[in-house]
């Protein structure tokens, strides 16, 4: 089960790099060989949150900003006290956790929640007192039982916060960061989930080893009874005499273990959360394994003129996402390739609806890897689309226990999107454009992180440029994306102001689609796309104002596009900020446009890109137009009966 | 919770590439018929849920990887195989033939091929079953239509050995890596299967499936000082692209991990195996949990060992962890061509045994050197330690390689092959600094020679021309230093060859080519390397020569306990100059074990012509074969045959019952 284990730690760190590249292309880009330092520090002291509260020695403390090149760490004294030396001025948000408790992020106004308030740190004067209270982790446990009783041990288990967003259940990215080690039960069929913050779980058993491929088959009653008569109650060996036996009765059926959701259901939406209250412990959370009959599913790739297509990719992957439990949107997928005549076999599949996608190469074509220098954004990028052959097809299909053959599916050509890329800036020559990585991601608003996830490795295609800008994005499976320009450690010259280039605009026959829905349709490549980076960055900073005058670092703001169409994860167009401790705030790089800008109560990760969330914050926002590389203020000011 | 960083990203990414897909096995039918039961070894009583796993004989399947339509990318085709793995690949493969029992434990494979099947079981509160040493194990052979319906899979109950751990104030040590290490004969931590798990918040940790046998419960701790440039080099490349100033190659090839949580202190970060371990002062000084041995030992040699039998439970295996004064150790590592940068150095316990030379899990601390060659460790307690460091050499990186983001991010800027160094030095370590340790690094020697082919076969060649034979040099018990890339050494198309550099100490010289040769003889300087090691000191050797045989010799037969054959048979063929071994560790190379078939037959193929003592007798009397003595007394009972090279012998044996 390590390799089962090791691929959601790789699609949780892709998931990682891929949202967190943007960013630092967003204008926190610096040579990051050059340390940074100053004269500011951070100290203070963590405790429980018991009464009295008691200091937490060995407690780690991690200090996170844009001018440090990684976060920082360090470790609270017997005393409970931790201090940061030789800080460069900044804003700083900051971590603390301990094996068995609840990490909290300061000035969050639900402690264990992101985002905390940003500390400022200025050169010279210490800042002290930056306490935190940890909560003791709660725990849930029980126990896995076979279906005839006994107990189950090596099975996973899935403990996943989640919280309702657009009506849905879905997993917190809380819960994401936490997912470091896999639960497993023990030799009693015993698990226990410790650490836990209080919210709604859903807890789930995700697979077990001895269920693995689905291909384990139940011996029959008929069986041994047929057994029996040959046998002819002998139990030595008998010599083969042909034909005095009838044939075998039907062989049993093969089954795998189904996803089982507390209190007993296999399905996600039937689930009962277990609510866990502060330092709660929860235990008699059983669960019984349940085997689903499998089945097969075979048939033919063609390629676009009807040969056979051997050494296609061939893979099956669900059509409806358990938006409450990531590993198995990625564990539950299934794959193989064609072999020389073209057929392909997918065994152990489970009931369910699916979509079969396959990608293939010509004969003699490589996958695309990037060129020049690579970085981890490269790395994460050619992981996600490096099925992408230039061939592709695509169906769906319903499995209910009994073998599917003769599936057929001829492959098409996947198009082509090229143009050039132009660099625009006042103070600098034009970036090495050998440097840009492209990436088309489905768009969809209101998408979840599970949903991206889902979609990786099927539904994305990358693409790069040369020194003169000329740029191709190849492999592309007719559909709905956005565009994401990434420049990582694209800096012209480093001493010069400015940071990172930035996406500007992306013309398409005459209209700007960056960060828009591009509609890529069957029948052609498209060409001449225009592609426009910029390091005129517009910033936009304030301060916020509580309804007696003064700054208040309280409530963090959100700046969205008033154009709906981008709200989609990880869009440049949906932003937070939480203003610091002396109640300023500051967001660099939001593309020109039309924003609503707004201060909300309360603010998860869950719910930045949650569209009926937005709207009810739009109702209450102001509305600000930022042009190309401006410098604008505004602060806001909060009335007396809150927002 | 451990942090998952790049470091661990790419050594489970590495793990992953390594798997192939499992492809289905064309299966042949026919009317042939195999039934039997799953049962407790001790109770004979059925078990239900089993899962039973026939293993279907691999007939016909020549050709590498390509053949069985795998992934058959170019090894720098690490794009593909990611996007194969990503999209599933292998799940979706059918498996072997597999089986769940009902609550009678009973099982049937029916439709069956004549041929040799092999069956394994897994049940829920039992050890994986199926070894040679149950019946399951055996090969049951089946002519056409035949059927058998006694095969009896016996499984075991596992042990448990479950506990506490505390810290030194009482309170329960959260999260905290505990490890089962089988005890060597010597009372150090054996190289057997370990066992690993993690405590919980209560403290409490349990094995909870030990297959029975003699334990040391160790709580390995170490301290890693790693210079906070080469954590920002690292990022630099991981982030921003270009080569990155420190390889990623070479910080895990050191066995150093950077992602441990470290504090900055000065120009290094400091870093511990576990989250619960004391933080530095602001001048790194430390006190430190030292591995600690069950019940309360520093070192393995004063551990109490904890013997488990099968279905025992042995709980209250509770451990305290205790602090102890831990001192900074500073010096230098130098290379054959000045200070040597970025260079991961281990500290490992004098008395650690074989394992810790093997493993850096037992490390005391471990330190990454800085560009200057200086370098700084932090944490470390009063003992005896060698320090050892070994750098890994690089070969030329292919077109294919160079053209991949991941193993240039991997492997650094420097292109340039670079050989493997290696140096180590004693370090006695009290109560106050260690300043000045001086580690010089070599090359190493070489070996060199030539393979010769004897006999009328077509030399070996692979489809690109090269002799297809490779040469290993596998380092023998005591030999302090491997290097992970001591990799198989391939001769030129005349034979000749050369190897990388390997460190002083005792190797096993071994050669592989293609079924149709074996090694005759292998001789340097009149010494035969065939039965003992060869040595080396830090001097070349350059007379290798290794002849190869296409005379293969066979011998098979019939186990008979008195009339009948012999059901539950093992034959074993000690090759009659086993008494020349001059090691230890060279005994293993020297005999050949196939268990015989439920008919009694069996057949030992591959076999160089000479003396053999040959013997059957009953599995349960094979005890463990790796003592001159364990050897000689099967020897004793056994029949002397010689085998004439090239022959395909035939010669019955009756079943020896070896008196307990």
């Amino acid at each position: 089960m390590t390799r089962r284990l090791s691929l959601v730690l790789i699609a949780a760190t892709i998931a990682g790099a891929a949202s967190v590249a943007p960013l630092r292309a967003r204008g926190q880009g610096r040579d990051v060989s050059r340390p940074v330092t100053g004269s500011g520090s951070i100290a203070g002291t963590i405790t429980t949150d018991e009464t009295p509260a008691r200091p937490l020695r060995r407690a780690t403390v991690e200090i996170v900003a844009g001018v440090l090149s990684l976060p920082q760490s360090v470790m609270t004294d017997d005393a409970g006290r931790y201090i940061f030396r030789n800080l460069p001025a900044g804003n700083y948000t900051l971590i603390a956790r301990r094996a068995g408790y609840v990490r909290a992020y300061y000035g969050s106004k639900k402690a264990i929640e992101p985002p905390g308030t940003p500390i400022a740190v200025v050169d010279g004067t210490p800042v002290t007192n930056i306490d935190l209270r940890l909560m003791r982790g709660g725990a849930i446990g029980g126990t896995v039982r076979y279906p005839s009783g006994q107990p189950a041990p090596n099975v996973d288990i899935g403990v996943n916060r989640v919280e309702i967003v657009n009506g849905q259940r879905r997993m917190t990215i809380g819960g994401l960061a936490d997912m470091g080690g896999s639960i497993r039960t023990d030799d009693r069929g015993i698990y226990r989930a410790y650490g836990l913050a209080p919210g709604e779980y859903i807890v789930l058993l995700r697979s077990a080893t001895a269920f693995a491929d689905g291909s384990a088959r139940r011996v029959t009653a008929e069986e041994l009874a047929w057994t029996d008569r040959a046998l002819a109650g002998s139990t030595a060996s008998l010599p083969g005499t042909a034909g005095d036996l009838p044939a075998p009765p039907p062989a049993g059926q093969s089954v795998m273990l189904a996803a089982v959701y507390y209190p007993g259901t296999t399905r996600a939406a039937d689930a009962t959360t277990v609510t866990l209250g502060k330092s709660e412990e929860r235990t008699g959370i059983d669960l019984t394994m349940e085997l689903v009959p499998t089945a097969r599913i075979s048939g033919v790739v063609f390629d676009p003129d009807g040969t056979p297509m051997p050494q296609a990719t061939v893979s099956l992957a669900a059509s409806t996402i358990d938006q409450s439990d990531i590993a198995s949107a990625i564990l539950r997928r299934v794959g193989g390739r064609t072999d020389a005549d073209g057929k392909f076999t997918l065994a152990g599949i489970a009931p369910g609806d699916y979509t079969i996608n396959v990608r293939a190469n010509p004969p003699g074509q490589k996958p695309q890897t990037p060129a020049g220098s690579p970085s981890v954004v490269d790395f994460a990028m050619l992981a996600m689309s490096a099925g992408g052959g230039s061939l592709w097809a695509s169906d769906s299909v319903s499995v209910a226990g009994r073998d599917i053959d003769n599936v057929t599916l001829r492959l098409a050509k996947g198009l082509t999107i090229s143009g050039k890329i132009v660099f625009e800036s006042d103070t600098r020559p034009p970036g090495d454009a050998s440097r840009v990585r492209l990436m088309l991601m489905p768009h969809r608003v209101g998408a979840s992180i599970v949903d991206v996830a889902s979609s990786m490795f099927s539904g994305m295609a990358m693409g790069g440029a040369t020194s003169d800008g000329a740029f191709t994005i190849n492999n592309v499976v007719p559909g709905t994306y956005v565009l994401n320009v990434l420049a990582p450690g694209l800096v012209a010259a480093p001493d010069l102001p400015g940071g990172d280039w930035t996406l500007k605009s992306a013309v398409v026959n005459g209209r700007d689609v960056a960060d828009l829905p591009l509609d890529i349709k069957a029948g052609g490549d498209m060409t001449g796309v225009v592609l426009t980076l910029s390091d005129r960055l517009s910033t936009l900073s304030g301060t916020v104002i509580d309804a007696a005058g003064r700054p208040t670092a309280a409530y963090p703001i959100v700046v969205f596009s008033t154009n709906r169409d981008t709200w989609t994860m990880g869009s440049r167009r949906v932003q937070r900020a939480r203003p610091a401790t002396d109640g300023k705030y500051s967001l660099a790089g939001l593309p020109p446009g039309e924003y609503f800008v707004c201060a909300a109560v309360e603010l998860s990760e869950e719910r930045l890109y949650d569209p009926s969330f937005l709207e009810q914050l739009a109702a209450g926002g102001i509305i600000i137009k930022l042009s190309e590389g401006e410098k604008r203020t505004q602060d806001l000011k909060l009335g007396g009966g809150g927002l | 919770m451990v942090k998952k960083g790049p470091g661990r990203f790419f050594a489970s990414l590495a793990a992953l590439l390594s798997i192939a897909a499992a492809l289905p096995l064309a299966q042949q039918t026919g009317t042939g018929l195999i039934a039997g039961q799953v049962v407790d070894a001790a109770t004979g009583r059925p078990i239900s849920d089993a899962t039973v796993t026939m293993n279907v004989p691999q007939q016909g399947r020549g050709g590498g990887p390509a053949g069985r339509g795998g992934p058959n990318a170019a090894p720098g085709d690490i794009a593909a195989q990611m996007a194969a793995l990503m999209s599933g690949a292998g799940r979706g493969a059918a498996g072997p033939p597999r089986l769940l029992t009902g609550g009678d434990g009973r099982f049937v494979f029916h439709s069956l091929a004549a041929g040799s099947y092999s069956f394994s079981a897994t049940a829920p509160g039992y050890l994986a079953g199926g070894s040679i040493a149950s019946a399951g194990g055996r090969p049951v052979e089946i002519g056409n239509g035949e059927r058998v319906g006694d095969v009896k899979i016996r499984l075991t109950r596992p042990a448990v050995i479950a506990g506490t751990v505390i810290d030194e104030g009482g309170e329960p040590a959260i999260g905290l890596t505990v490890q089962l290490m089988p005890r060597d004969p010597r009372g150090a931590p054996g190289v057997g299967p370990t066992y690993n798990t993690r405590t919980d918040d209560r403290g409490s940790y349990r094995f909870g499936n030990v297959t029975p046998g003699e334990y040391l419960v160790v709580v390995p701790q170490k301290r890693t000082t790693v210079p906070t440039a080469a954590i920002d080099g690292m990022m630099q490349g991981l982030v921003s692209g270009g080569a990155p100033p420190t390889a990623m190659f070479d910080v895990i090839s050191a066995g150093i991990s950077i992602n441990e949580g470290g504090t900055r202190v000065g120009d290094v970060s400091i870093g511990a195996s576990w989250s619960g371990a004391p933080p530095p002062d602001a001048n790194g000084k430390l006190i430190v949990y030292p591995t600690l041995y069950y019940p309360t030992a520093l070192t393995a040699a004063q551990a109490a060992s904890i013997t488990v039998r099968s279905a025992e439970e042995r709980n209250g295996v509770d451990l305290q962890l205790r602090l102890v004064p831990a001192v900074t150790v500073t010096g230098t590592v130098s290379g054959p061509s000045g200070p040597a940068a970025s260079v991961g150095i281990r500290l490992i316990p004098a008395d650690g045994g074989t394992r810790s030379s093997i493993v850096n899990e037992l490390d005391t601390a471990g330190a990454l050197t800085r560009g200057d060659g200086t370098f700084t460790m932090h944490g470390v307690p009063a003992g005896q330690y060698i320090a050892r460091v070994v750098k890994e050499g690089r070969g030329p990186l292919g077109p294919e390689a160079s053209a991949n983001p991941l193993m240039q991010m991997m492997m650094g800027g420097n292109q340039t092959p670079t050989p493997a160094l290696f140096g180590q030095t004693p370090l006695a370590v009290g109560t106050t600094d260690v300043t000045g340790v001086a580690i010089a690094l070599g090359t190493g020697a070489k070996v060199s020679g030539r393979i010769e082919f004897d006999g009328v076969a077509p030399k070996p060649t692979t489809p690109q021309g090269q002799l297809q034979a490779s040469i290993t040099l596998q380092p023998l018990e005591g030999t302090p230093m491997m290097s992970m890339r001591g990799g198989p050494v391939r001769p030129t198309a005349d034979g000749a060859f050369t190897s990388g550099g390997y460190p002083a100490g005792n190797y096993r010289f071994m050669v592989t080519a293609s079924p149709a040769w074996i090694v005759k003889s292998i001789s340097t300087g009149g010494r035969d390397l065939a039965q003992a090691p060869l040595e080396l000191k830090d001097v070349d050797v350059s007379d290798v020569v290794v002849t190869m045989t296409d005379k293969i010799s066979g011998l098979s037969g019939t186990v008979r306990d008195g009339a009948a054959p012999a059901t539950t048979a093992t034959v074993v063929a000690i090759t009659a100059k086993y008494r020349e071994a001059t090691s230890a560790s060279m005994l293993t190379s020297l005999f050949r074990i196939v268990p015989a078939s439920r008919k009694g037959t069996y057949t030992l193929t591959g076999l160089a012509g000479g003396d053999y003592y040959v013997v059957a007798v009953n599995d349960s009397d094979i005890g463990d074969l790796s003592s001159r003595a364990a050897l000689e007394a099967l020897a004793k009972i056994a029949t002397l045959t010689t085998i004439a090279p090239g022959d395909r012998k035939t010669l019955d044996l009756p079943l020896i019952k070896v008196p307990r």
